[in-house]
């Protein structure tokens, strides 16, 4: 196809977003009142028209909305290529994602029937009510939990990853030249120390950052008030790219709900109010066993935790919609996953009775609900803070537990850890190595739910502008091995795993933004 | 000129070796040939193949020459990269398609092609070319069908051909195809203005009862 072609399918792609939008309608509208105008030449018209809209509000608006939709887009494909290439390129990741969906499912039966509990099934009238009344207050509404357990969690999801090996290459075979020293064994590209660098320029400690300026010990002259006229000046412009470009350098506490909405593009209007509503409603018709491991994961991870447990209700008020919400199914298109199958009671087999469960097709694991708790800091209305989750968790959550060799994908970043520390700290590595305790052992938890739960809320929360504005989760891995470098000292004294598991069992005290910046630019 | 993609015959690919033949050492180089057989000569207009590690691709082709000029293998493709980094697997496994404007001459006139394919790393065991196909035009020139005589058929005015009578009750022929004509055309268009945004339904008929989940 040539760049021609390209462009034209991008842009009917675009236009098919857009296509039966309020936003079409208006503009639609505005087109016409500026081609009203008897001034106007005919052969001007068309000039005019786009040159007026792209100065006016809705044009910000198109822009932003084409923007949110080019970043999340994935390569044309070739049109050679069938949908399973481009969900996958590698024929044998796809398989053990494949295999792993696999699993989920098998374990999730075997619960089904060993429980003797449906998959799903409608609520009785009075069980309809009980929920509705309970709307505020979910937690208490809780079934018994006892017999419920993860379906699965992230240590078996990291056997799956150190098991992967490509039939093709002599890495995977032992005492090979070419094996990777540390656990992952797939060589796919990744960032050197270098390339990390330029990518993170912004971040660099010649460069004020929020974060680590703003503390309440720096006067405040020289760099907070400052930053704080600029973020007003970039939220009056409502454009995505620049709020995302203001991110690089962290969003001050008090602007950052806005500041993520507009780089995000969620901007929460009546319909997604309704649409909001009615995935209420199906919360309230349908009894789902997924609600059950929610309920489950939520009562283990956030409601344990004293920065959380506050928040348990608006968790629920967040996850029970969220499965049942069909549009996350759009993920599915260009993840390596797929959603599970499933037939109505008593239709098997049939496939106008083919559904998918739960609705979405996301089935949580152990610490899934810690993704949404840190926003819960942020976001004070359940509705909006629904629609910011949805937008994370289909741009860059989703990468975290399946396996794909796209470059922010949980192997790659996997791998990026284990190289950086080893070019980084090739002493502390091996030294690790030796005592049996794999780095990579250590950081996964923190890396499947980017240290959600592991750091305190607030640096989590600067972690994560860190994400959205370089759209990337590779920030992930370069704190873990800042991390591991800061706690160097002590993890080279320690003798077993267990120690050395000791000395990073508690994280909560780093500051990132400093870290990062110092395992990055210091040499 | 009929554009078909047809497939050429691959021959067996040879992994070119160095030194002692019995030894297994790879010179990460690979060659095989493609003939088009039952024609005297092809022209490609493209062809696409998918990758399986290899790294760059070289193709040479052999065009029928005037008679006494022995035919010479010529480079059309020089170094064509197919993986961006040969030690890293990223990307390996992707569809190429080369069209007329990556080839340094046209393939007119092609008797033959011989495709090089070069992997530098020595970290994978194989590499190869998958579901090579080429899109030629063969030399013969199909002719084109030509259009059925109803078509060509010049409107008819009303009244014309007695022996297809009218049917009582309804409009004349003509009146009634325009009037459908224009339906199906609001048709389409109230389809293009359709929103794809789905209603978010997952229930079939007010029901999600689910026992088990299916495994395919």
């Amino acid at each position: 196809m040539s760049s021609e072609d390209q462009l034209q399918v991008l842009v009917l792609d675009i236009y098919s977003q857009i296509k039966g939008t309020p936003l079409e309608l208006e503009l639609f509208k505005q087109a016409q009142i500026i081609s009203q105008n008897p001034l106007l030449r005919s052969s001007e018209l068309k000039q005019t028209v786009i040159e007026t809209l792209s100065k006016k509000e809705h044009g910000t608006q198109l822009k932003n909305t084409v923007y949110k939709y080019l970043q999340k887009r994935p390569a044309v494909p070739h049109p050679k290529a069938g949908p399973e290439h481009l969900k996958e390129p590698l024929t044998y990741i796809r398989k053990a994602q494949s295999n792993w969906d696999k699993r989920i499912v098998k374990s999730l039966n075997s619960m089904c029937t060993e429980l003797g509990v449906p998959l799903a099934r409608k609520r009785s009238e009075k069980d309809q009510k009980e929920v509705i009344v309970h709307w505020g207050e979910l937690g208490t509404a809780a079934p018994d939990l006892s017999a419920f357990r993860p379906v699965y969690a992230p240590k078996d999801f990291l056997e799956v990853l150190v098991g992967l090996r490509n039939p093709n290459a002599h890495s995977g075979e032992p005492s090979s030249f070419s094996s990777l020293w540390g656990i992952i064994q797939v060589p796919l590209r990744i960032r050197s120390i270098m390339e990390l660098r330029l990518r993170f320029n912004e971040m660099s400690i010649n460069q004020c950052q929020t974060g680590v300026d703003d503390n309440p010990d720096i006067p405040p002259e020289l760099f907070d008030n400052d930053r704080s006229k600029l973020a007003k000046k970039v939220l009056n412009n409502k454009h995505s790219p620049l709020s995302q470009e203001f991110l690089k350098k962290g969003a001050p506490p008090g602007v950052r709900a806005e500041l993520w909405k507009q780089t995000l593009g969620v901007d929460v209007d009546q319909i997604d109010q309704l649409y909001y509503e009615q995935l209420k409603s199906y919360v309230v018709q349908h009894d789902l066993l997924v609600d059950s491991l929610i309920y489950k994961d939520v009562k283990l991870t956030a409601t344990n935790d004293d920065q959380y447990f506050v928040f348990e209700d608006y968790i629920y008020q967040v996850l029970f919609p969220f499965s049942r919400d069909t549009q996350v199914l759009d993920h599915f298109k260009h993840s390596s996953a797929n959603p599970p199958k499933s037939y109505i009671r008593g239709k098997l087999g049939v496939e106008e009775f083919a559904v998918h469960y739960p609705p979405n097709g996301v089935i949580p694991f152990h610490g899934f609900a810690m993704y949404v708790a840190p926003l819960c800091y942020i976001y004070d209305d359940p509705v909006v803070l629904y629609y910011v989750f949805r937008e994370l968790y289909m741009r860059y959550f989703f990468r975290l537990h399946q396996i794909s060799s796209h470059p922010q994908s949980i192997v790659s970043l996997c791998l990026l850890f284990e190289s950086l520390l080893q070019s980084q700290e090739p002493q502390l590595f091996l030294h690790l190595k030796t005592i049996q305790a794999q780095p990579l052992r250590i950081a996964f938890k923190w890396l499947i739910r980017a240290f959600s739960g592991y750091l305190d809320s607030e640096q989590v929360l600067l972690l994560w502008d860190r994400v959205l504005a370089y759209n990337s989760l590779e920030i992930l891995a370069v704190l873990a091995v800042a991390i591991f470098s800061f706690r160097k000292t002590n993890l080279l004294q320690v003798g077993t795993a267990s120690a050395a598991e000791g000395v990073l069992a508690d994280i909560t005290t780093l500051k990132v933004v400093p870290l990062i910046q110092l395992s990055l630019f210091s040499t | 000129m009929n554009a078909d993609p047809k497939n050429g015959t691959v021959k067996t690919p040879v992994y070119i070796k160095v030194g002692d033949p019995k030894k297994e050492f790879f010179s990460g180089c690979c060659i095989f040939d493609v003939a088009f057989p039952n024609t005297v000569s092809v022209e490609i207009n493209e062809f696409s193949f998918k990758n399986y590690y290899g790294h760059t691709l070289t193709v040479m082709a052999r065009r029928k020459e005037e008679p006494g000029i022995e035919p010479k293998w010529k480079t059309c493709l020089k170094r064509m990269k197919l993986m961006p980094n040969p030690h890293f697997e990223t990307g390996a496994q992707d569809y190429f398609t080369v069209t007329r404007k990556q080839l340094l001459f046209d393939l007119t006139n092609v008797t033959g092609l011989r495709f090089i394919l070069r992997q530098p790393s020595p970290v994978w065991k194989e590499f190869k070319l998958e579901e090579l196909t080429f899109v030629k035009t063969t030399s013969e020139t199909a002719k084109s069908a030509p259009l059925p005589a109803w078509l060509l058929r010049p409107p008819r005015a009303h009244g014309d051909y007695p022996e297809e009578k009218e049917i009582k009750g309804l409009p004349p022929m003509d009146d009634l195809s325009s009037h459908l004509q224009q339906m199906w055309a609001m048709v389409q268009q109230a389809t293009a203005n359709q929103t794809q945004v789905s209603l978010g339904r997952f229930d079939v008929d007010n029901s999600y009862d689910i026992n088990l989940l299916s495994y395919t």
